[in-house]
């Protein structure tokens, strides 16, 4: 049986989160990040059913509304979010070792939570394993000519999955409503991407981040939608080399089908769902 | 200035624990109003999440009490299925009013529905003819009609998928919408929802807040004057932050202020 309660985290205990622990003394904790701005149920209460769920297994769980998010109340410091989500992520640590007895944290993320687990995990050592769902970015900043690039990769794909396959495109095409151009353009780049493999950027801030967390022993699990702009983005800076299963296994990509950015549809929640447990069985 | 001060908690009975936020005026006197803060379900929740809090924050920083919650089986809430009746959620609107009333001893409590929870409130203040006030905010009164509205907003989202979601195995009956399954039953019963005759007596006042004035809301407007209510219907000038994606929705500050006064007025 898992019990919840409130735990007020920080300083000065305004950040609000909801911990989930199980009957029996917690082997790890589970720290659920907001994704974006929907605060602590997560996505469609994807985060409620998943720290349930990783109660179940023997983990207790804190879903914590970073300050300005949910309950918890803007703070007065001035630093920028990407300057102090992280060390609220890590005072919802804190207090969930102080409430379980927890000395290992998974960190989970989605969108900009994936980028503020990325950076905490990069601070903080207890982190041992991250699963880091449609992470826009990790630690820099994309350069406009790597975002036009990926971009015009998103368009091709649109056209190549959804616009050049769907009647209704062709009609308005034909009514000289659509752009062929475009369209062909982008089918063109999608037949060359398939055929060129990334080089990736190995010396990149987000390269070296990566491997720091590899050599430190941190699992790297990245969640992909089909389709998202994060799937590009990490052939980017990563490489071919990453999906020869490079780094020993210890970063693994896997792809959700027929879903968007936030895993919307419920077939992709339970898959995501059955992901988690599969990782958390080996967490505790 | 007068800010507020929030309480994060647990309530209600055994196996279906509720949770709820009271938020409180942190200085001045002790509130005399309470509200009972109803959320949107489904993908409207998160939508309207931060709204509903800012809204609960004015109201706290204007000398009122409120207490937002969440229905069994949906935000923080103990459950995970929805239930198949309105019955569950309507006990917890009632465990939510009791919630306030006892912990804060407030003179009197008025309730707000927001959406489908607005059918609730309206059971709800039926059945307590002490309730004060009542605010109707954007109501689905006509469940055809928001069943319709589910099934397009699915339709929608699905045709911008880059491929077709797989269904496997057998589906339960309902309609899933952006994320959430509304079970057949529950949707039938929003469908056949009609307003109760509150033959025990009405609010006092009522507000019924829409983005385009209903015929439904219009019979009850007729029918809660003609139980002696004062009842304001009035357009809503903002936008309706459960139409967009949380990172896009913007919270309509003009309808929260036209709340917070209608219901100042009360205390």
């Amino acid at each position: 049986m898992v019990r919840e309660e409130v735990l007020r985290a920080g300083g000065d205990g305004s950040l609000v989160g909801i911990a989930s622990f199980p009957d029996q003394p917690a082997r790890a904790g589970v720290v659920l990040l907001n994704a974006g701005l929907v605060h602590r149920v997560g996505p469609a209460r994807l985060w409620v059913a998943l720290a349930r769920r990783s109660s179940e297994l023997g983990l207790a769980t804190l879903r914590l509304d970073f300050s300005g998010i949910g309950d918890s109340p803007e703070t007065a410091a001035s630093a920028r979010f990407e300057a102090r989500a992280p060390k609220e992520a890590r005072a919802g640590m804190d207090a969930l070792a102080a409430a379980s007895g927890v000395e290992r944290f998974a960190l989970i993320g989605l969108c900009s939570g994936a980028e503020m687990a990325f950076k905490t995990a990069l601070e903080d050592p207890r982190v041992r394993e991250l699963v880091l769902i449609n992470s826009p970015r990790f630690l820099e900043e994309p350069s406009a000519e790597l975002v036009a690039r990926l971009e015009k990769q998103q368009d091709a794909r649109y056209y190549w999955r959804v616009a050049l396959r769907n009647p209704r495109s062709w009609w308005k095409a034909l009514r000289g409503k659509a752009d062929l151009r475009a369209m062909a353009r982008a089918a063109l780049l999608r037949v060359r991407s398939r055929e060129t493999r990334p080089a990736g950027a190995p010396d990149s801030a987000d390269a070296r981040a990566f491997r720091t967390l590899v050599q430190r022993g941190t699992n790297v699990h990245l969640v992909l939608s089909e389709g998202d702009w994060g799937q590009d983005y990490l052939d980017a800076i990563l490489g071919a080399s990453f999906d020869a299963g490079g780094a020993s296994g210890k970063i693994q990509r896997t792809i959700v089908p027929a879903c968007d950015h936030l895993l919307t549809p419920l077939a992709a929640q339970r898959a995501l769902l059955d992901h988690v447990e599969r990782l958390a069985r080996t967490w505790i | 200035m007068a800010s507020e001060r929030i309480d994060p908690l647990f309530f209600g009975i055994k196996d279906r624990r509720l949770f709820g936020c009271h938020h409180a005026p942190s200085q001045g006197p002790a509130p005399k109003l309470g509200v009972v803060i109803a959320p949107a379900v489904g993908h409207e929740y998160s939508r309207a999440h931060r709204a509903l809090r800012q809204l609960a924050g004015s109201c706290a920083v204007a000398g009122l009490r409120a207490l937002r919650f969440d229905f069994s089986s949906t935000g923080d809430s103990q459950g995970d299925r929805w239930p198949e009746s309105l019955g569950p959620w309507r006990e917890d609107l009632e465990h939510a009013l009791r919630e306030l009333a006892s912990r804060t001893r407030v003179a009197r409590t008025a309730l707000l529905g927001v959406r489908v929870s607005a059918s609730l409130a309206v059971d709800c203040a039926a059945r307590n003819p002490g309730c004060a006030a009542l605010v109707l905010w954007d109501p689905c009164f006509d469940g055809a009609a928001h069943e319709q509205s589910l099934r397009q907003a699915q339709e929608r989202f699905e045709a911008s998928l880059a491929s077709p979601i797989r269904r496997a195995g057998q589906q339960e009956a309902g309609v899933e919408c952006l994320g959430f399954h509304w079970p057949a039953a529950l949707l039938g019963e929003l469908r056949e929802w009609r307003a109760p005759s509150f033959e025990q007596g009405a609010p006092q006042r009522v507000l019924i807040l829409e983005s385009a004035l209903s015929p439904r809301a219009s019979e009850l407007a007729l029918l809660l004057g003609k139980r002696g209510a004062r009842v304001s219907h009035e357009v809503s000038r903002g936008s309706q932050p459960w139409n967009d994606e949380v990172d896009q929705g913007l919270v309509p500050a003009v309808d929260l202020a036209r709340i917070v006064d209608f219901l100042r007025e009360e205390s």
